[in-house]
């Protein structure tokens, strides 16, 4: 093992980590602040992926401008599905909850199979495919890229939350429920507006991993699992917690890369994680 | 209405309708007889997953590894060493048992609940799944085929006819568990379990053994009916018996039906697949859209629904109804 | 042989000391009351007689029997049961059902097992209620079915938790003349209570508990105008 892949795998797990990082910290956001487990976080990963698809394939504009409005979209939606359905189904059993996650998970990965067909896509864009060399590693723009909008985000999140009024109010929401309703804190707008904000963190999650990986339905439900994963780690509801586990992951999985291949690497991942959830259910540095 | 009039009405439908499906297949062609076939196999692993997620109370999202342990245990067994399937079937029930036994011992020791539970059964199923497509004993993703061939002995039949017989069977003898698990300590104790842990505790049960000795033998049951699955199949691949599906259609199936009844699995089974068969007709006749995407679409928001509205289910929520136009009063004598 | 012995028990949580070296026997047959101020660990020493807690340090024999790591359910089995203070039922199933569940613990045929809480149901008043969702009854109905389900198991020592809280003064005098019918019957009664003049009325032998220590014990008037437990209690009012 020479030390050049070492440092590959270490550069690249540290940027892969950065877009789990997000993934998982938008899973953490809604089981943090509206206690819902909401399993099919991994999907908008997956919608994430063919609208930059669709952008590059079938519209003139380059993928990465049309991205703003994705995301825009995106959050929009997030906004609606917590108006229409998770507003809906905060007071009902845990388990059911997860059904019902599961169920949206189901119909949103077949809805994209009847949309744009079971076979997998590649995204080929010219300038992302580029490989930047730096002192002999070689590492493809859009690991970059993806890395640099993922870490641009979690600022802004972080930002947001612990700067902004309507960021500070999420978080006295997500600590004490009641409370914040008493003082008169508009509680369904922050909820809708966290599940909106982590609609955009899966959203980012996909478009970064877009140009990396084939794109297909059954990759939301990879993403699902994976961003609960990253969350459970990281301490489900510590958004914190959900970045650092999500580097960690980044990190496991590329060193594993370097040794046997990434279906391994991921069932190996599995294994861990379940190993931590049974010694450490509340993760690195979750409290629920 | 007094009791004996119940049960000899309850008796004479079910002498009705068991006659009815015996020679139901004598009637219809191969297609629709082989659709009744997996709606029994799978009815009968949906009663089986009852008896941990219903009964049990331990809401499993995994079960497909316990499928998937079953069916490859009475492939390779079948396959590679000539060893009849029906012994298959009841080994691999008893690996899917000690593989039910480590998980709910797992569950119980490091107290791990809800969620936490939901994922980590998922992700035994999938290691599982990663396991075998890795290993090229275990036939890899593209899966193992059966032969052909007509050995009764070892449960090896060419058409469906017999297997149509040996899934009626299976139907008979899930209900007939569950009924006696109803009715017996055990079936109390669950109950009991499932309402308040800490009071059960106090009135003297071991809630730790209520868990593990469900999860044990909804395992058992549940691998044992892998078993039939790939043998009625004749094809036996990780991405089918492992897969996130398989688990899904076992917990839609019974939710949809009713939890912790004995026929809620079965009428849930029976009312989905008869929604899928319908989709997949029209879908098909319409032809475009692809039908098993459409399938699972609705069958994605029957789930949703489910968990919203009719989260006990068909079967109670008929019982309630009927309970409220009939002049009795105890909801056991409907049982 | 006394029924229950406890010898120096201690339970602490984190660097708070519940209960300190506590030494309690108890003799068949006998009622006996366990007072004390609020926060004085009685419901601990409860919790750690019943299984739910386990010690730090010390001993529990019941019945000559080394019973200190024991779980509650296997307590129950060896005639060791008791109430809690919120009452804590199976709240989707009728009242008999509740009481049913008491008495499987003494034997696995469901139908002999219904009998017996049809007389338990019989010997308690219950039979209005008896069919009733548990979940649906009042607080004094579910101090009684608390009761109902702890007698089905057959106790031989019957742990009451704050039986009378909740309870107005009509339903307080019926409960005593139910813990009075139910010790009658052969059951040693090891009681909780707030409210003095129970306490004195139904209680044989009193031990009294201050910061998780015994300051005092022996019989109701004793106890009752020891100068250190009036002290204890002083500006309560009965």
């Amino acid at each position: 093992m020479s030390l050049e892949l070492v440092i590959r795998a270490l550069i690249s797990g540290i940027l892969m980590g950065a877009i789990y990082g997000v993934l998982g910290m938008g899973f953490s956001m809604v089981y943090g602040i509206v206690n819902l487990p909401n399993f099919a976080h991994g999907a908008f990963a997956m919608w994430g992926m063919y609208s930059l698809f669709i952008l590059a394939k079938h519209t003139g504009i380059g993928p990465y401008p049309g991205f703003i409005f994705v995301l825009l979209v995106f959050f929009l939606s997030g906004l609606l599905i917590y108006k229409y359905m998770f507003k809906y189904i905060l007071d009902i059993e845990h388990e059911m909850q997860i059904v019902f996650c599961l169920g949206l998970m189901i119909i949103f990965s077949n809805l994209a199979i009847i949309f744009f067909g079971p076979t997998s896509h590649l995204l080929n864009v010219d300038w992302l495919e580029k490989i930047i060399r730096f002192r002999g590693i070689a590492l493809k723009m859009a690991t970059i890229v993806g890395a640099g909008a993922s870490v641009l985000f979690v600022i802004f999140i972080h930002l947001f939350f612990a700067k902004t009024e309507t960021g500070k109010a999420i978080k006295a929401c997500a600590n004490n429920r009641k409370g914040a309703l008493l003082t008169g804190l508009n509680v369904e707008k922050m909820y809708a507006i966290a599940i909106g904000i982590s609609v955009v963190c899966s959203g980012i999650a996909g478009l970064a991993l877009a140009p990396l990986i084939p794109i297909h339905a059954g990759v939301g439900f990879d993403y699902a699992i994976l961003a609960c994963l990253i969350a459970v780690l990281g301490g489900a509801g510590s958004m914190g917690g959900a970045l650092v586990a999500g580097f960690i992951t980044g990190l496991l999985l590329s060193f594993q890369q370097i040794l046997y291949d990434l279906s391994l690497a991921i069932c190996i991942l599995y294994g861990i994680m379940l190993v931590i959830l049974m010694f450490r259910p509340t993760g690195l540095f979750g409290a629920r | 209405m007094n009791k004996r009039d119940i049960f000899s009405y309850k008796l004479i439908i079910g002498i009705f309708t068991l006659i009815l499906f015996l020679i139901f297949p004598f009637f219809v062609g191969d297609y629709l007889t082989q659709v009744i076939v997996f709606a029994f196999i799978t009815s009968y692993l949906c009663g089986a997953w009852n008896i941990a997620g219903g009964y049990g109370g331990l809401f499993s999202f995994g079960h497909a590894a316990f499928i998937g342990v079953g069916a490859y245990t009475t492939t390779i067994l079948l396959l590679y060493y000539g060893i009849p399937g029906w012994i298959g079937m009841l080994l691999g029930g008893l690996l899917s048992a000690c593989l039910g036994w480590l998980l709910s011992w797992t569950i119980c020791r490091f107290r791990i609940k809800g969620f936490y539970f939901a994922i980590g059964s998922m992700l035994v199923a999938e290691i599982l799944m990663a396991i075998v497509v890795r290993t090229r004993y275990l036939g890899r993703g593209m899966g193992i085929t059966f032969p052909a061939i007509n050995k009764p002995f070892n449960f090896q039949f060419i058409g469906i006819m017999p297997y149509y017989y040996l899934a009626l069977i299976f139907v008979c003898l899930i209900i007939l568990i569950a009924y006696s698990i109803e009715r017996s300590r055990l079936g109390w104790y669950l109950r009991a379990t499932r309402q308040s842990e800490e009071a059960s505790s106090a009135l003297g049960i071991n809630v730790t053994r209520m868990k593990v000795v469900s999860m044990t033998l909804s395992a058992f049951l549940t691998g044992v009916g892998g078993g039939i699955y790939v043998l009625a199949l004749r094809f036996c691949s990780p991405y089918d018996v492992f897969g996130i599906m398989f688990s899904v259609t076992l917990m839609l199936g019974t939710l949809f039906g009713g939890r912790a009844t004995v026929f809620g699995p079965i009428v849930g089974t029976f009312m989905l697949t008869a929604v899928k068969e319908g989709l997949t007709f029209t879908a098909e006749a319409t032809g475009g859209v692809s039908s098993f995407a459409l399938v699972l679409v609705v069958w994605g928001i029957i789930l949703c629904l489910v968990a919203k509205y009719l989260s006990k289910g068909i079967v109670p929520w008929v019982t309630d109804k009927l309970l409220k136009i009939s002049p009795l009063k105890d909801k056991t004598e409907l049982m | 042989m006394n029924l229950l012995e406890i010898n120096s028990v201690t339970k602490t949580f984190g660097g708070l000391v519940a209960v300190n070296r506590m030494d309690l026997v108890i003799e068949e047959g006998k009622i006996y009351g366990l007072i004390g101020p609020n926060g004085a660990g009685k419901t601990t020493l409860f919790n750690i007689i019943s299984g739910f807690y386990k010690p730090e340090s010390g001993d529990i024999f019941f019945a000559g029997e080394n019973v200190t790591h024991l779980s509650s359910d296997q307590l129950c089995h060896r005639g060791l049961v008791r109430t809690f203070q919120i009452p804590k039922m199976f709240p989707e199933m009728s009242v008999i059902d509740n009481v049913l569940i008491g008495a499987l613990s003494r034997t696995k045929k469901v139908g002999l097992a219904r009998s017996e809480a049809e007389e338990i149901i019989h010997f308690l008043g219950m039979e209005a209620k008896k069919d009733t969702l548990a979940g649906s009854l009042r607080v004094h109905e579910l101090k009684r079915l608390e009761m109902a389900k702890a007698l089905a198991t057959k106790p031989k020592l019957f742990l009451l938790d704050e039986t009378m809280a909740g309870l107005n003064a009509v339903e307080q005098n019926q409960m005593i003349d139910l813990l009075k019918k139910v010790h009658d019957s052969g059951v040693t009664l090891f009681v909780v209570e707030h409210v003095m003049h129970v306490v004195a009325n139904l209680c044989e032998h009193i031990v009294v508990m201050n910061y998780g220590e015994k300051i005092a014990e022996g019989r109701p008037q004793e106890v009752l105008n020891n100068e250190k437990v009036v002290k204890v209690y002083l500006g309560e009012e009965d």
